[in-house]
This record gives structure tokens, C-alpha cells and sequence, in this order.
């Protein structure tokens, strides 16, 4: 009923064969669709129950109502576990066959929500439900599924999201269980190796620079990924803190940064990703505003970065005079330059004038290259 | 905020007689008649949904009969749990999703009082978390699309009182991103479907102008650029076109009072393209096959830009304005 991506069937009615081939399958579907209903309306919870919604939800993994009634099944099976002494494996093996049974509908249907949502039940329930080393682990080799799925598909959202998600609860997870271990000893042994131990023992509560170098690989294979340019901004702010970044190597982390885009942008000067991240590093570092956290710059700091952009854009734009990307961008520098020259605290020698001269003419070129959008060129063009 | 205070009249090139009126009610009225096709059955889980989506789409078409009227309230009824909540169909579980739908239904009909609205509001009540997001059902999954839905659901029945409308608002401003966009949780990436449940959440609270005028235009900007030299829209940077974005951006356009910032009589015509001249209904993309959720976010779209003589849709609510009026007063 939200069909993406079908093509159109023929006009031709169905033939008389295909018609009945169809109400075999419907009735034959129809059994199943009764049969585990009339176990969830008598509150079946048991092996047999679990193994009939299997056969449904691969059929019809959309049908939301028997996920939840499966999650019963779950919750009663680990409740009633046959053996006490070995409880936990019991648990563990209930519980990784849950996984393993959403892989390929995972792979079949990779856009449908329920399935994800039955699958992050599943991991905590497993938190929930197990010791949490074991736990952790089940957490932990999520992180090849969603290397699978993002690289059969890089910009999937359930994926990103689902990798997000992850992380989070391995780091959480991480914390938790350091913080269940009584301290260590004292070390009598060599100083040196004390400390080293201590050092990659905190590295691994932190996934972030793991994760930041994720972001690097994907837009490595494609610069026109935004999905990989968004989290890589989420990331930033957090990389920065934890390295403890001084002022100094935050400013070369964000020209290494600018660096990269105008090599990117070069590359290929039609593609938003890439424009919308540069947008963000230059809006983070160069706004007229209370300085940075993120990529703290000084008034002259911030109009030497925000010249030395548009210098490379105007080169660009002599080879590209219809982008209207380009365009747009340089008339959004131009006017961060125009705020930040014109606060008065710096004492840079911009022809704030000469600017507006530019950003009026870049803007007439926009209006005749992308008139789609005319009625936004009209309105910047009356604030100009 | 509504479609009227849009710069004036576009020149549309396509003409109103380009619409397969009776075509797409035909289509509409066919679809609880499939009950020998396959799909009938594995979209069981949509039924709800299906029901809001078609009755919308006749409405807008100005054949708001076309569908019977005392069996529509007698299935919204009979998909009521003792929770107060709904589900798609009886006898599937309730979530919020087919929730706004059942009171929609019944808003556009005028029989808000055929169900137990006081439990309704209870069941949408108690899915709101401590943080203001709301879960979509007793299991959990939070997301701006369900502080949407939930909202709604408590404005239709005039009663946000029932939870922490401040607390929403804030959750749903701290999924706001940078490029102006909204995604489903805070960190995540914007996206078109969520940019509208977040602005419908601001707009029907009254609190759009918790965005500055500066991000307001971010986001139109971003909008804006949603749209393919086609005249379709896609839904997030580098995607493909489709039918469904003429609804999720061009509401987002119309809250924010930018839908002048696009081209809508090239998107008119593309979303014509769309249209099954031989079944009615309409595709995600030209040639495609059609499905009632297609259908009424294209007739939607359609009516937001004021072509073909559609009945007017809010932006906010997606309803016929004369329901909205009928139950909030004129904007």
C-alpha cells in the first residue's frame, strides 16, 4: 500500500489461472494469519507459538501486531528456562537465534522499521537479561551488521541510525562493567607498563575516534555521502574534547578540514553533500558570534579563513560560471565576510562595499542559472 | 501559515481537465473491493491508514461521500482497544500511527463521539517519556515522527492539557541540525518526512517562532533545494524524486510561508506524471505502480499550490481545511 519503486503492471486483467493461483496463496496465507492469532488470543507463549510467527513475519515482515506478539514468546521462554544450572546459556543461545533469524529479512527488507525496532527489543533484552560481558559482546558484533547493511546501501537511515545506536549503548555498556571491576592493584611492577594498561583501558570506553575514522573510510569511497559529512559533524565536537585539543590544533584540525573540502568541492562542485558540510565548518568557525567551542578564531582569523575560501571559489567559478551551488555559497560567505569584517573589532582591510558589489552580481548569475528558486533569489536580493 | 498568504496566483501551464477526477475516486472506492489480490491481505497492517489516506483524497477531490459514512465509524470503532488506543485492523495491537488516523477519520466526518475519546487521550498520555518524546506503542520506539502523531491526537480531541506540551517542544527542537533539519532522534540526520512532523509539532503548538527568522530560513533553503530540474522533490540530498515529498516538503514550505521559494508550476505537472491514466491513482514515479499513500500526498501537494480546483488542505493537520476550521476556528 506504499509501494516504492514498483513498476506499473499491465492494463491486461489477471488471467482466470493467475486469479486462482493468487486465492490459493491467499487462503493458504489466510490459515497462518488465523491460526497465530487464535495462540496470541489465548496467550500461547510457547515454542510452538514462536516457530508459527516465524513462518508469518517472513511472509509479512510489515505485520507489526504478531512482532509484539513474538516478544511475548521471548519474555515468557526466558522466564521459564528448563534447566537452572545452565540458565544463561540457555538464554544466550534463545537469544542469538533471535538475531540470527532477522538477518535475512534484514537483508530482504532493510527500510522496514519493525523489524530494527524488533531487533534493538531483542539486544535490550539481552542487556536486561544477561551478565553484562556476555551482553556486551551480542552489542558488540552488531557493529558487523551494520557494516554489511551500510555497504550494501551507504545512505540507509534505518542503517546510520541502528549505528548511532550501537555505539552508544557499547560505550555505555563499556562504562558500566569498568565501573563493576574492583580498581586494580596498586602495580608494583614497572612504572611504565602500569600506565599503559590504564591508557588503552580508557581508549576503549570511547568509540568516537573509531567512529570519526568511519566517516573518513565512506566518504572515501563516495564524497557524495552525506550521511557520513552528518555524522562526522556530530562527531567533531567530541573528537576535539577528548584528543583535549589546545586552541592551536583546533584551528589546524579545521584547516586540515577546509582543506579537504575545496579538494572536494573541486571534484565535484554539484554535489550538496559536500557543500552542506563546508556550510557547517565555515557557519561552526566564522559566525559573527560568541566564539567557537568547537574551532575558536579570532575577528582577523576568521575573515583571513573566510577570504581564503572565496578566493578558491572565484577560481572555481571561472571554470564553472553556471554552478549554482557555487553560487549560493559564495553569497553566503560573502555575507558572513560583510558581518564579521564589519563588527568593528578587527582591523582587516576588506572593502565591505566591493563585497556587496560581488555578492549582487553572483546573485543575478544564481537568478539566471537556477530560477526554480527564484522566489528565494527575490527576497535575498531585497535584504541585499 | 496557511496557503493564503502566499504570494499571489502561479501560472500553471497543465490544465484542471489533466486530473483524472473520476478516475482516482473510482480507484479509491476500489480499494476494500481487492479482496482476491495478494496485497489486499499483506497490507492488513495499513488498513487504519489506508482509510484516512482514501477519505482525505476524496475530499480534496470534493467527493467527501464517495466513501459510506456509518460503515467507516463502525470500523474506526471496531478498531478501539480497552486502552483507548487503536489499532490498524481488530484484532492488531495499538500504536499511535493508526491512533491519529482513527481520530482524523472521525474528525472529517464529523463523529469525534462515536468512540471513547476520554481513553484515548489516556492511552496517548501515557506514551510520553520524561524526556518529551513520545514512544509509538507500549514497546518503545521514540521518535519526532510519534510527538507528531501523539500531539495531534490530543489537539483534534482539545486536550494537550493531558501532557508536558513544553517538554515536547524541547525535545523536538533538540533534533534540530545544522543545515536547519530535523531527524527522528537528536544526532540524526535530516530528513524531509521529519522536518514536517517537527515544524507540524511547532505549528500546532503555537510555537514556530521558537525558531529564529535566520533558521527559518535555513530550513526553507534546505527545502528548497529538495527540488530536481524535473520539477519532482526527493527527500534528503543526492536522492530520487518522489510522489510522498510533495506533501512532506511543500507542508514544511507552506508552514514556514516559503512556497513561493520553488517552482510549483514545474512540480504540478510532474506530479500529473505520476498518475495512472488508465486505473487513477497515482505512483511514487512516472510508470510506477500506484498505491493510495501516493495518491494522497500527490493530491495534497496539488491542492497546497492551489491548482485544479482541489479542495484547500492544511499544511499542519493534513485535513481538509474545512474540517480544521470546523474544529480549531479560522486561522
Amino acid at each position: 500500500m506504499t509501494s516504492h519503486g514498483v513498476p506499473r503492471s499491465s492494463t491486461v486483467p489477471r488471467t482466470a489461472a493467475a486469479i486462482q493461483a493468487d486465492l490459493l496463496k491467499i487462503t493458504a496465507y489466510n490459515t497462518l494469519v488465523s491460526e497465530v492469532q487464535s495462540l496470541k488470543s489465548t496467550n500461547t507463549y510457547s515454542q510452538t507459538s514462536l516457530t508459527s510467527t516465524s513462518s508469518l513475519l517472513t511472509q509479512n515482515p510489515e505485520f507489526n501486531t504478531i512482532w509484539n506478539f513474538r516478544r511475548r514468546i521471548i519474555l515468557h521462554l526466558l522466564q521459564t528456562t528448563t534447566s537452572p544450572s545452565d540458565e544463561e546459556t540457555e538464554k544466550l543461545s534463545l537469544l542469538s537465534s533471535e538475531l540470527k533469524f532477522l538477518l535475512p529479512l534484514l537483508q530482504s527488507f532493510p527500510k522496514c522499521y519493525w523489524i530494527w525496532n524488533y531487533r534493538v527489543f531483542i539486544l535490550q533484552t539481552s542487556t536486561a537479561q544477561l551478565p553484562l560481558p556476555t551482553a556486551l559482546k551480542l552489542w558488540k558484533s552488531e557493529m558487523m551488521l551494520v557494516e554489511k547493511m551500510l555497504g550494501r546501501d551507504s545512505r540507509n537511515f534505518h542503517g546510520w541510525g541502528y549505528r548511532r545506536f550501537i555505539v552508544q549503548n557499547i560505550e555505555e555498556l563499556q562504562g558500566r562493567l569498568k565501573q563493576s571491576q574492583p580498581p586494580p592493584p596498586p602495580s608494583s611492577s614497572g612504572e611504565g607498563d602500569g600506565k599503559n594498561e590504564e591508557e588503552d583501558e580508557d581508549e576503549e570506553l570511547s568509540l568516537v575516534e573509531q567512529e570519526f575514522a568511519y566517516t573518513t573510510a565512506m566518504y572515501g569511497k563516495d564524497l557524495s555521502n552525506f550521511s557520513a559529512w552528518h555524522n562526522r559533524s556530530k562527531l567533531i565536537p567530541r573528537v576535539l574534547e577528548e584528543r583535549g585539543a589546545t586552541v592551536e590544533e583546533r584551528r589546524t584540525f579545521l584547516d586540515g578540514e577546509l582543506g579537504e573540502m575545496q579538494t572536494a568541492v573541486y571534484t565535484d562542485p554539484y554535489d550538496q553533500s559536500i557543500q552542506l558540510y563546508n556550510h557547517w565548518l565555515l557557519a561552526e568557525s566564522c559566525s559573527l558570534k560568541d566564539e567557537s567551542v568547537v574551532f575558536p578564531l579570532t575577528t582577523s582569523q576568521k575573515v583571513e579563513t573566510l577570504l581564503r575560501t572565496l578566493e578558491w571559489m572565484r577560481e572555481l567559478l571561472e571554470e564553472e560560471p553556471e554552478c549554482r551551488l557555487l553560487l549560493e555559497e559564495m553569497i553566503f560567505v560573502g555575507g558572513l565576510v560583510r558581518s564579521v569584517g564589519s563588527s568593528g573589532d578587527g582591523e582587516e582591510e576588506v572593502d565591505l562595499e566591493e563585497m556587496k558589489a560581488d555578492m549582487q552580481r553572483w546573485l543575478e548569475k544564481l537568478m539566471e542559472v537556477d530560477p526554480m528558486r527564484m522566489g528565494r533569489w527575490r527576497e535575498l536580493q531585497q535584504r541585499l | 501559515m496557511s496557503s493564503s498568504s502566499q504570494p499571489p496566483t502561479v501560472a500553471f501551464t497543465n490544465k484542471p481537465e489533466e486530473l483524472f477526477v473520476e478516475k482516482h475516486v473510482k480507484y479509491i472506492q476500489s480499494l476494500d473491493t481487492r479482496k482476491d489480490e495478494f496485497e489486499y491481505w499483506l497490507t492488513e497492517h495499513l488498513r487504519l491508514n489506508g482509510v484516512y489516506w482514501g477519505l482525505t483524497a476524496l475530499h480534496l477531490l470534493n467527493h467527501p461521500d464517495a466513501l459510506p459514512r456509518d460503515e467507516t465509524i463502525k470500523f474506526v470503532k471496531s478498531c478501539q482497544h480497552p486502552s483507548g488506543g487503536f489499532g490498524a485492523h481488530p484484532e492488531h495491537d495499538a500504536h499511535l500511527l493508526y491512533t491519529l488516523s482513527a481520530i482524523q477519520i472521525l474528525a472529517i466526518v464529523d463523529a469525534l463521539d462515536a468512540v471513547d475519546t476520554a481513553a484515548c487521550v489516556t492511552y496517548v498520555a501515557g506514551l510520553q517519556k520524561s524526556s518529551g518524546v513520545f514512544a509509538g506503542d507500549e514497546w518503545g520506539e521514540e521518535d519526532t515522527r510519534f510527538v507528531y502523531t501523539g500531539l495531534q491526537t490530543l489537539k483534534i480531541l482539545g486536550r494537550l492539557d493531558a501532557v508536558d506540551v513544553e517538554k515536547a517542544v524541547e525535545f523536538v527542537l533538540g533534533c534540530q541540525n545544522y543545515d536547519g533539519g530535523f531527524g527522528v532522534v537528536p544526532g540524526a540526520e535530516s530528513h524531509s518526512g521529519q522536518i514536517f512532523t517537527c515544524l507540524g509539532v511547532l505549528s500546532l503548538t503555537n510555537t514556530l517562532d521558537r525558531l529564529s527568522p535566520a533558521s527559518r530560513d535555513q530550513v526553507a533553503g534546505w527545502l528548497a533545494q529538495r527540488q530536481l530540474p524535473n520539477g519532482g522533490l526527493n527527500g534528503r540530498p543526492e536522492k530520487l524524486e518522489d510522489v510522498c515529498y510533495s506533501w512532506w516538503v511543500l507542508s514544511s514550505l507552506a508552514m514556514l510561508g516559503k512556497l513561493h521559494w520553488i517552482d510549483q508550476n514545474k512540480l504540478v505537472g510532474w506530479i500529473l506524471s505520476c498518475q495512472d491514466d488508465v486505473r487513477g491513482g497515482f505512483a511514487d514515479r512516472k510508470g510506477n505502480a500506484v498505491d493510495v499513500f501516493h495518491t494522497v500526498f500527490a493530491l495534497c501537494g496539488l491542492s497546497l499550490v492551489g491548482w485544479g480546483g482541489l479542495k484547500e488542505v492544511d499544511p499542519v493537520y493534513c485535513m481538509p481545511v474545512e474540517t480544521t476550521k470546523r474544529l480549531f476556528g479560522p486561522k
